[in-house]
């Protein structure tokens, strides 16, 4: 042995199976060019019904009214900004998975980054939906934003849900941007591979032109590094600023200044719950265990057990801190949500985000795709019930007894729920069958092959 | 600032100026340009020839779009008069003087009319029963005009005819019989003069008819009691302001009992501490909560049928601590007997705290018996009014108004069942009903409407087709008060007048038309009343006289004296002679009571959808009526609120939902009638349960031995308010008056920590500043304040499905707590809450399109077109003042109509046109998606701004008032300007009793609170108000 050099220490490989760049195109691209099979058909119909009922149901909010709706006095929140922070905070783990675990050179982020980033875009789309037609008046909706006027007449700049728009906005755009500018390798990929016309011309439109050449690589590493860095700070804003929706009102059980990290904390937790409910799927019909290896779902159990730990010391120090403030009404509505006529909602919640993660401290359970899968969907549903709790516990009982109530939604509240999922999944299915899943350049980027020293230790 | 300068900005002022923006007058405009503001810019660049062609280029396209029809709205024209009616000027609204009824309960009214459309009644100052206050019932009468279910022709058995067939058909009936036998009238309580001197001409025409009149709520036994004590035929009046002790024996003077707007006028002057006049006590002795009782300091409930020995332990408590010359002794023995036979109902605490009061107050005392308590009562309290030296001085007794008509005197029961006794008879052929509904609101004993059909020729002339126009042949539209000419004799002898305010909407007759009909006479209404009150100023004096009394709306002169009371011992010694004979301890049964709804009244504004939509004072329930139980029968026998169970009394079955009521006495069921009526408009479809088919004729108001099983079923209430525990907060505050007197911080709340700002705040100090103060002392609860709200700011009504799910629109609401742990003889208090215009608002900074913004007078103001309905400002008002329009409730109320056009992407239905003009037209009618909430009446202090600018002066507090502060029969609430030294608002502000609900907010709200000082007697403590635990002690 030639004890004069170090030895290398050898990293777990990222890709198994003795793969070649060939077979990583072909794995990656053959559900995109291979006739969709059954099951995806059936899917797309399911969705796109899910999704109807969607439309119809807006439809049926905007000739009626917000009436439709199970809001009343107290509450004038419920369902739909429910599914709006829930569908925003599903939206995180994308651009967080890509753009932090890119700048940290987390190199095992490749094979799922294009999912999480697809998932990101989608479940941004899916959460739009919400405040735009959670307005009592949606074809004024306009005025919430700053379009210059003959009346001078701009929005209320104080006003959080104000910020929300931008700040929504601004995520949503920028996460599509970072999501495009990495599909523009893979696009010329599917374009040079592509066998009909149309296909060669819609491919090669998206790719913009693009050939591979090192200098369009230097620019398009330079420009996919700044949009990551740009994306990073707005993993973390969006949902600060989604909290302050809440944080910034006077109404015990939303005055709270933990809430912003607590939301994103919330919110990369549920957004790696749905991507891993997703991923676990995907992985399993397409087959691809040794592009996503069990390496990365270990790493997605571990994020998900530490976010909930998070959450879940969220959800301990508001009870400490309305116990130490001596604010009597903010006491009052922390006891309410423990014990009060939504205790359910609020133990559902517990043991959903808090209860249910424990079992990843154990390596047994972080190799169980079965419990991984059943976890996360536990997950899901407990961080929906999460803004169940804050936005709907809270409202319903405040200052004044007199007016409180409760809140119970109507058919129309959950048909548009169950039809956002036809939204998201519709969205989805066609990602799959017309983009590909995984970012073939950058899983490349990654095998040993890449490294231009690769055969020379040999 | 220079004087001269002074003086030149206050005459630009004037000229309206100053709401244009601040002047400069060394500025080099000319002082025409004043017109705008100076940052207003002004059209003054030049145009070009190549602006000319954009500009006719751009109308050529907007012109082509205009053939798109379907997209615009029909062009509607608006008329200038061509001869302008004399004191109307378009946009400014008139006040007429009137007057209305209910039963004997007489207001003199001022009716606001918009362009010929009287759109909101307010109080009458000039007039000696209203002082410038209504209650609810006169607020909601408006809409009752414009009801679209109003009867709108004249029927004949339920086929549309006119008036003039009617004539004809009534003249021939009437030509074959001279002498009118077998004509009778079944009438209504009326007050009017007019009337019943028709009557006599009736009677004078047509010498064997029969008059009959009927009325489920009436005074029959006040009036018995008070004549048999007195040999007279007179009604009693009470000072309420120089009472300083006071007695209610079921009594609900403040709200449900007539005279109760002057009652709690004069109630309230002795509920204030600040004022020099001492605070008065009031002990109320009561089965089921009233508003007169959560008033009151000290509570005590007894089953209706007690309430008698209650008094009589409390007369023998006086009795014993009189000197015994000053009581007959006759009387004496029996009092004793009647106490000895109740004697552990009340504790004796309470009974002897009662009784010295009452000694230490001679003459300045009143007791005051409820109108469905028996006549030996009243009899009882008249003697004792009288041995307590307060008849004279706190208790006036009067000639009953219109006594000289035999009609008049006779008792309703009396009344309707000897009508029945002639049906019975057939000798009756032609039975004419004025008004009313006796076909349902007689009791179920006397089977009023299977005899109505056996009458051959049956008139029914009515507001509203309903149970009794059903059964009657012909049907005839009645008008409206504020459409006929008529007269009232209030119960202190005051008289008005019935002015129209409009010409009468459908083809119908009047009481007064219908009688001159009868009497085939051609005078009008208006003719005949002017000829009744000729004889009060003869000769050419009259028409100056009559436009005097139509000016104020009071006839003065009319009103009489006082009588002397003699107090004829022997004949009260005998009714209460028989009624200690009678008296048993009911312990073990349980009672009945038939009680006016506090929304409906009899059933007469079952179709009205403000009354039915206002929340009951005690059980905030809307739309319904439900048997009130206590908690104690309850558990008995395992009732929640909302099961329905089965009443039975002695065989006649009633099933209807409970209300757990808190402070019911325990053995005692409340039954408020007039809801289930069967025949009725589209608001009053099934609403409620019908109470009077087990209603007997003998005791219409208290029934004993009734048996009650639960059912299986249940039914949703619709209440607006579900918790009723204040959870410790500091949001009603009250004291006792020694309390206060000896620390009048008692109503500061330093537990929250000090107020600071994070931002510099907009100090308000100039100009007008609104503000308001509630008075808890003096609100009584009584409704008033939020009927006035809706009437005048055009707040929709949204039905029973949607008050359940919690979307009630009223901008004022009664906020109604129960204070103290045991759910026997809780205290309730009630809270007005409207929007209290924080000047550090929320609800403003949440508005992400800057939709409600604060002014610079303080208001807190909500744009309706540039809200878009994020409800984020409801959200965070933490009072829950903000109203959302969740549909557009015009055009879904029930009697909206299909649009005459419809428009693409429009609702199809609009309010009723009628509906539309009740409407204001100074508030907006408010569109879905958009919130709303109380505004201050805005539109009042517009209204003053541009009158006293006219004038050159200031607003002052006489100049405005606010709906709620205008009807106000308490003087609760009082609005003003809070930077004038002089308004009552900033005098009231400074009382040390002012508080803000939820200070420590730092929200700064311009509504304060001034706590509620009661004055309980210091020798008890509160807890005794309770009926002592006599049942388990008997039972």
């Amino acid at each position: 042995m030639n004890t004069t050099v170090d030895l290398e220490v050898k990293r777990r490989p990222l890709v198994t199976g003795n793969q070649t760049f060939e077979s990583i195109s072909d794995i990656v691209c053959k559900p995109v060019e291979a006739t969709p099979p059954k099951w995806w058909h059936i899917a797309l119909l399911g969705s796109i019904t899910l999704l109807a009922l969607l439309m119809s149901m807006i439809g049926y909010l905007v000739w009626e009214g917000i009436g439709v709706w199970g809001l009343n006095n107290p509450v004038g929140w419920g369902w739909a900004i429910v599914n709006f922070v829930f569908w925003v905070g599903i939206g995180h783990a994308g651009t967080l998975i890509s753009a932090i675990l890119f700048l940290f050179r987390q190199k095992w982020r490749t094979s799922i980054n294009r999912f999480a980033e697809a998932m990101t875009v989608f479940a941004v789309i899916c959460a739009l939906v919400f405040p735009g037609i959670h307005v009592g008046r949606i074809w004024m909706a306009y005025f919430m934003f700053p379009i210059p006027n003959s009346m001078a007449m701009w929005p209320n700049f104080r006003s959080a849900l104000l910020w929300d728009v931008f700040a929504v906005g601004t995520y949503f755009t920028v996460s599509l941007l970072f999501w495009y500018v990495g599909l523009l390798p893979d696009l010329a990929t599917l374009r040079d591979r592509a066998k009909t016309k149309t296909k060669k011309i819609v491919y090669g439109l998206f790719a913009l032109g693009w050939r591979g050449s090192s200098r369009q690589w230097h620019h398009y590493e330079k420009a996919y590094m700044i949009l990551a860095a740009i994306a990073t700070p707005l993993v973390l804003s969006v949902h600060s600023i989604v909290s302050f929706d809440f944080a910034t009102s006077q109404l015990p059980g939303w005055h709270t200044t933990i809430f912003p990290p607590y939301f994103v904390a919330g919110a990369v937790f549920s957004g790696f719950a749905m991507v891993l409910t997703l991923l676990l799927i995907a992985r399993q019909i397409f087959n691809m265990k040794e592009l996503v290896t069990m390496r990365h779902l270990e790493n997605m159990c571990k994020f998900i057990l530490a976010t909930g730990m998070m959450v879940g010391y969220a959800y301990a120090m508001e009870f400490f801190m309305a116990w130490y403030s001596g604010n009597p009404y903010e006491q009052f509505a922390f006891t309410n949500r423990a014990f009060g006529n939504y205790a359910w909602a609020y133990w559902i919640m517990v043991s959903c985000n808090v209860l249910s993660p424990q079992f990843f401290w154990f390596k047994r359970f972080r190799n169980n795709i079965k419990l991984m899968w059943v976890i996360s969907i536990f997950v899901n549903i407990g961080m929906w019930f999460e803004r169940f709790v804050i936005t709907v516990t809270s409202l319903s009982r405040d200052f004044l007894p007199s007016s409180w109530g409760y809140y119970s939604p109507t058919f129309v509240d959950v048909c548009t729920f169950i039809g956002s999922f036809g939204l998201f999944f519709t969205l989805f299915l066609l990602f799959l069958k017309f983009l590909p899943m995984v970012a073939i350049s950058e899983v490349k980027g990654v095998m040993p092959e890449a490294n231009p020293h690769h055969k020379e230790a040999h | 600032m220079s004087p001269l300068k002074e003086f030149w900005r206050s005459l630009l002022d004037t000229e309206g100026a100053s709401e244009a923006g601040s002047s400069d007058l060394n500025s080099p405009v000319a002082p025409a340009a004043g017109e705008f503001s100076k940052d207003a810019s002004l059209l003054s660049s030049p145009k070009s020839r190549r602006s000319f062609i954009k500009l006719m280029g751009a109308s050529f396209a907007f012109a082509g779009l205009t053939g798109c029809k379907g997209l615009r709205k029909p062009t509607r024209t608006i008329r200038p008069y061509a001869q302008q009616p004399e004191s109307l000027t378009p946009g400014r609204s008139n006040y007429y003087a009137t007057s209305m009824n209910v039963g004997d309960d007489v207001v003199g009214l001022l009716v606001e009319s918009h362009e010929g459309r009287p759109t909101k009644i307010e109080g009458n100052p000039s007039h000696s029963l209203s002082l410038g206050a209504t209650n609810k019932f006169h607020q909601a009468s408006v809409l009752d005009l414009y009801d679209p279910d109003r009867l709108q022709h004249v029927t004949q058995k339920n086929s549309i005819s006119t008036i003039g067939n009617f004539k004809s058909w009534i003249h021939d009936v009437l030509a074959s019989n001279r002498s009118g036998k077998g004509l009778s009238i079944l009438i209504e309580s009326s007050t009017s003069p007019t009337f019943y001197r028709q009557i006599s001409q009736i009677k004078k025409r047509y010498p064997a008819s029969t008059i009959h009149k009927y009325t489920p709520v009436n005074r029959d036994s006040l009036y018995e009691g008070l004549s048999a004590a007195s040999g007279q035929s007179i009604v009693s009046g009470h000072a309420f302001d120089k009472a300083d002790i006071i007695v209610s024996f079921d009594s609900d003077f403040l709200n449900g009992e007539p005279g109760n707007v002057v009652s709690s006028k004069e109630f309230s002057t002795r509920r204030d501490p600040d004022s020099s006049t001492s605070l008065n006590r009031l002990y109320s002795i009561e089965s089921t909560f009233t508003v007169t009782g959560s008033t009151a300091d000290h509570r005590i409930a007894v089953s209706s049928g007690h309430v008698e020995g209650a008094l009589w332990i409390i007369a023998n408590a006086i009795i014993k601590k009189l000197p015994s010359s000053q009581v007959s002794s006759s009387i004496k023995s029996l009092v004793k007997e009647g106490a000895h036979k109740y004697q552990s109902l009340i504790s004796d605490d309470i009974v002897s705290a009662i009784a010295s009061d009452l000694i230490a107050n001679k003459g300045r005392s009143i007791l005051i018996a409820g109108d469905r308590q028996p006549a030996s009562v009243h009899s009882l309290i008249y003697w004792l009014n009288d041995v307590l030296k307060n008849a004279g001085s706190t208790v006036m007794y009067r000639p009953r108004p219109l006594r000289d008509h035999s009609i008049v005197t006779d008792s309703h029961m009396d009344s309707i069942t000897n009508l029945l006794k002639r049906i019975h008879k057939k000798q009756v052929k032609t039975l004419v009903i004025l008004g009313g509904n006796p076909a349902f609101n007689t009791p179920g004993n006397l089977q009023f409407a299977a005899q109505l059909s056996t009458i051959e020729n049956t008139v029914h002339v009515t507001s509203h087709a309903n149970d009794t126009t059903a059964l009657c042949q012909w049907g005839v539209p009645r008008h409206h008060y504020l459409e006929s000419w008529s007269d009232t004799k209030g119960l202190d002898g005051s008289v008005s007048i019935v002015q129209p305010l409009i010409e009468p909407l459908y083809e119908g007759l009047s009481d007064i038309s219908a009688l001159s009909i009868l009497l085939n006479r051609k005078r009008s209404d208006y003719a005949l009343v002017r000829q009744t009150w000729r004889f009060l100023s003869p000769g050419t004096a009259f028409t100056s006289s009559w436009k005097r009394w139509l000016n104020t709306g009071v006839i003065h002169g009319a009103t009489p004296a006082n009588t002397s009371d003699v107090s004829q011992v022997a004949a009260i010694r005998g009714a209460v002679h028989r009624s200690v004979k009678r008296a048993k301890y009911y312990s073990n049964f349980i009672e009945a009571t038939f009680v006016p709804d506090d929304s409906v009244y009899d059933g007469r504004w079952i179709n009205n959808a403000w009354m039915q939509e206002c929340p009951d004072p005690i059980t905030k329930l809307t739309w319904d009526n439900a048997a009130r139980v206590s908690p104690a029968l309850a558990k008995q026998y395992h009732l929640k609120m909302g099961d329905i169970i089965e009443i039975d009394i002695n065989g006649k079955k009633l099933q209807l939902p409970v209300y757990l009521m808190p402070g019911q006495a325990k053995q005692s069921i409340t039954l408020p009638m007039g809801y289930g009526q069967k025949v009725v408009g589209r608001i009053g479809k099934g609403s409620g349960f019908n109470v009077f088919p087990i209603q007997n004729s003998d005791t219409p108001y208290r029934v004993e031995k009734v048996s009650i099983t639960k059912t299986d079923k249940t039914y949703s209430l619709a209440t607006t308010q579900e918790h009723g525990d204040m959870e410790g907060r500091p949001l009603y505050r009250q004291s006792t008056v020694t309390e206060y007197l000896k620390n009048d911080k008692v109503f500061e709340d330093a537990s929250h920590v000090p107020l600071k700002s994070l931002w510099k705040e907009k100090v308000y100090d100039k100009g007008y500043q609104w503000g308001m103060t509630v008075d808890l002392s003096k609100c009584t609860g009584c409704n008033a304040c939020v009927v006035s709200c809706q009437s005048e700011n055009n707040i929709p009504v949204v039905g029973k499905k949607e008050v359940m799910n919690g979307r009630e629109m009223h901008w004022i609401r009664l906020d109604r707590y129960f204070v103290g742990a045991d759910t026997h003889s809780p205290e309730l208090v009630t809270q007005p809450v409207a929007c209290v215009h924080c000047e550090n608002a929320p609800c403003e900074q949440v508005c992400p399109v800057a939709a409600t913004t604060h002014d610079d007078e303080g208001l807190n103001g909500m744009t309706y077109n540039r809200c878009i309905g994020t409800r984020y400002c409801a959200n965070n008002c933490p009072y829950k003042v903000r109203r959302f329009n969740f549909f557009d409730w015009n055009q879904r109320s029930v009697q909206s109509e299909k649009k005459e056009r419809l428009h693409f992407f429009d609702h199809p239905r609009e309010p009723a046109k009628t509906i539309q003009m009740q409407h204001n037209p100074d508030v907006t009618v408010r569109m879905r998606g958009v919130m709303e909430k109380c505004t201050y009446c805005t539109q009042r202090i517009s209204e003053a701004r541009s009158k006293t600018a006219n004038e050159g002066r200031q607003i002052t507090d006489s100049d405005l008032k606010t709906a709620c502060q205008q009807v106000c029969p308490s003087n609760a609430i009082v609005f003003g300007d809070i930077l004038n030294k002089d308004s009552e608002v900033s005098q009231k502000r400074s009382s040390s009793r002012s508080y803000a609900m939820l200070a420590e907010l730092n929200i700064k709200p311009r509504t304060l609170y001034l706590g509620a000082v009661r004055n309980p007697n210091p020798t008890l403590s509160l807890d005794h108000n309770t009926e002592k635990s006599a049942h388990e002690h008997h039972s």
